[in-house]
């Protein structure tokens, strides 16, 4: 079975990392990682991701906008995004019913199996 | 006999006069018929010398007979009444010469007019008396009413002074109420006070109410045979004379005055005197009087009220501005906190995230062997989530609030929060006293806000007992301030809730505050609890959420051990 390609955007190259090593080391995925909002949606084209982990807060685009081009292109816009923020109060981040822009989000500090759990539950087939 | 009688009483002059002439005559005309039947008399000397004494005997008394009654009328005539004396003089023509019946007569007569004099002028003396009092007390009322600004004493002294100079055994005031168009009992004397409790006249309705609405007095000789009179109204009265005088303010007519039941003066007949004219004039002009320091009484007195509701007012302007300050304080206070926490949240999350998938990438790859190992890794994880806690209770503390406030009932809410708890609960042993008083009344709230407020006050309830305890948690009705109602808490007494209000009681049996810790515990990061076990947020927030609510919070140490937190959500104006 081939391994569900997960694209994770996020300033915060610690995040990033950590992610991808977590993630790879379940040997379900294959991991990208992208540091810049701004190059995001390229990453999303070339790499055509089963989903996106996409950080809200980033210096030279937001993942709100992000979230809005991968929406926008025709060909990348049934690309899953899961957005992680860390802009979110304590009672916003124990609800599981809240989305943002009408995309699922889990704030951080994530816990990572938790993120494999939303991964699992959205990522394309 | 007829002699006796002149001398041993009181005869006319009429009588003397006739007699006196009577006799003075009778002698020279006997003498006449005498001499007239035996004509050889009337040439003897003595005859002539008889006959010639009884003429002159005879003018002699018609002579003194005149001048008697020349003096009596002289004397009548300077007293200015007519007399017996002089109608017989000037009837008959005729004068008495009788000096002795005459002043007999003379003396009867001037007792009797002395008599009459003496009563006249002991009428004439009371009379003046009278108006000398009327004056004084006028003099006095006139000094007095500028003096005396309170009302009911004015409306006291006003009515006694009254009373006294007129001779009036019972009277009262009455001011007429304008919004109720009736008239209302403010001074009474001579009546039951119990007599007065209900009285109340409409106006134009029994006789004050005619005096309130026309403005004349009326006088009444006997009230029981009036049928203006309001009997059912004025049981008290009874019969006798009755008189009621308006009191006015130019053409407005602010009240009136009964009297009744005059009472008899010295020299007064001893039938049931009625009031005079001179009484109500003297009440015509006393009221005139009075009216203006009654009415100047009552403009002090609203005035007064005035300035004690504007005190009142003020004083309660003060207080709300006081706590209103004192928000705004805290306000400032968290929201720098919380831009603050805003800003280090995003900052301090994303190496917190960092750190924990990290830590959670060893706990799975390392050897499960390593106890040591875990144990540090558990020690990280621990550490993260704790580090995240305090940052989501800042976030907590800062982030902008959409209340969603509708009429709740707050028992629900209470059980519901106890619910959430309860695991806690069990597990430390503790007892729950529930005493939720039935019927409260809806308070506007955001239940889910209070539930997250009360989560937390049973959670530092359950840290405060680790070895187990009670809590205790009581509502009930507290009314408004100022209504009594034995309330017995007086944790929240300073706090301003003139509507009334819903509280919440929460006791423990734990460990208490520190005293000098008391006034911190609402101060954000403050807590006294174990390190790592706290955040220090978990009041703050509360107090905010209840304040955004209307509401107000306050936690004290209890005498008897333990805490008490005391939330009040005020009733809704006018909703109690």
């Amino acid at each position: 079975m081939d391994k569900r390609r997960i694209l994770i955007v996020d300033d915060e190259a610690g995040v990033t990392r950590m992610l991808k090593l977590f993630l790879e080391a379940t040997q379900a995925y294959e991991v990208r990682t992208e540091n810049h909002g701004s190059r995001a949606v390229a990453a999303v084209r070339e790499f055509r991701p089963h989903l996106v982990l996409l950080d809200v807060v980033m210096p030279d685009m937001d993942g709100a906008t992000v979230a809005a081009e991968i929406g926008a292109d025709p060909r990348l816009k049934d690309t899953p995004v899961v957005f992680l923020t860390a802009l979110v109060t304590g009672k916003e981040a124990g609800g599981s019913g809240r989305n943002i822009g009408g995309r699922p989000f889990i704030a951080k500090p994530a816990d990572p199996d938790r993120i494999v759990e939303l991964i699992e539950k959205h990522a394309k087939n | 006999m007829n002699l006796w009688r002149f001398i041993s009483k009181t005869v006319s002059l009429r009588e003397a006069a006739s007699a006196i002439f009577g006799i003075s005559t009778l002698l020279p005309i006997l003498l006449l018929v005498s001499f007239l039947s035996r004509h050889d008399l009337l040439g003897k000397l003595e005859a002539q010398l008889s006959l010639l004494a009884a003429v002159a005997l005879a003018v002699f008394g018609f002579v003194a007979l005149r001048r008697m009654v020349d003096r009596i009328s002289t004397l009548v005539n300077a007293l200015g009444a007519p007399t017996p004396v002089e109608e017989a003089g000037s009837l008959g023509g005729i004068e008495s010469p009788i000096p002795g019946l005459g002043a007999v007569a003379e003396i009867g007569q001037l007792r009797d007019f002395l008599s009459r004099l003496l009563v006249d002028l002991r009428n004439s003396t009371e009379r003046l008396e009278d108006l000398v009092f009327k004056q004084g007390t006028l003099n006095e009322m006139v000094e007095v009413a500028a003096r005396i600004p309170e009302m009911k004493d004015l409306l006291a002294l006003v009515l006694e002074r009254t009373m006294r100079t007129v001779r009036a055994a019972v009277g009262s005031i009455m001011l007429v109420d304008r919004e109720r168009q009736n008239l209302r009992i403010v001074a009474a004397r001579g009546v039951a006070e119990s007599a007065l409790a209900d009285v109340g006249l409409c106006v134009g309705g029994g006789i004050a109410g005619r005096v309130a609405q026309l403005g004349e007095p009326i006088v009444v000789d006997d009230v029981e045979a009036d049928p203006r009179f309001a009997k059912d109204c004025h049981p008290a009265y009874g019969g006798g004379s009755f008189i009621c005088v308006p009191i006015r303010v130019g053409d407005r007519i602010i009240g009136v005055i009964n009297l009744a039941k005059r009472e008899h003066g010295v020299a007064s007949p001893p039938t049931s005197p009625s009031f005079t004219s001179t009484d109500l004039q003297f009440l015509n002009a006393l009221m005139t009087y009075v009216a203006y320091a009654l009415d100047n009484a009552r403009l002090l007195e609203e005035a007064l009220q005035s300035a004690k509701q504007l005190r009142e007012v003020v004083h309660d302007q003060e207080l709300q501005l006081t706590v209103a300050q004192q928000r705004m304080v805290q306000a400032e206070k968290l929201e720098s906190v919380g831009r603050l926490a805003a800003g280090v949240a995003h900052e301090v999350k994303n190496p917190l995230m960092t750190l924990l998938t990290g830590v959670k990438f060893l706990s799975k790859h390392l050897p499960a062997s390593d106890e040591t190992v875990s144990l540090v890794l558990e020690d990280m994880s621990e550490a993260v989530r704790r580090a995240d806690r305090v940052i989501i209770g800042l976030l907590d503390l800062s982030a902008p609030r959409e209340l969603d406030v509708k009429p709740e009932s707050v028992n629900p809410i209470v059980a519901q929060s106890l619910l959430l708890v309860k695991h806690d609960l069990d597990r430390s042993h503790i007892t729950v006293i529930k005493k939720l008083e039935d019927n409260l009344p809806d308070v506007m709230l955001d239940s889910f806000k209070i539930q997250q407020v009360l989560v937390n006050i049973f959670t530092n309830a359950i840290h405060a007992m680790p070895e187990g305890g009670m809590l205790t948690v009581k509502t009930y009705l507290r009314p408004p301030a100022g209504a009594g109602g034995g309330v017995e808490d007086d944790t929240i007494g300073d706090l301003p809730t003139p509507e009334g209000a819903v509280v919440v009681e929460v006791d423990d049996t734990g460990t208490g505050i520190p005293k000098d810790k008391v006034k911190k515990v609402f101060d954000p990061f403050f807590t006294t609890k174990p390190t790592g076990k706290g955040t220090g947020l978990g009041l703050s927030v509360s107090r905010q959420l209840v304040e955004m609510q209307g509401g107000m919070i306050d936690i004290r140490n209890r005498a008897e051990g333990g805490v008490r937190v005391t939330i009040l959500f005020k009733l809704p104006r006018g909703g109690n």
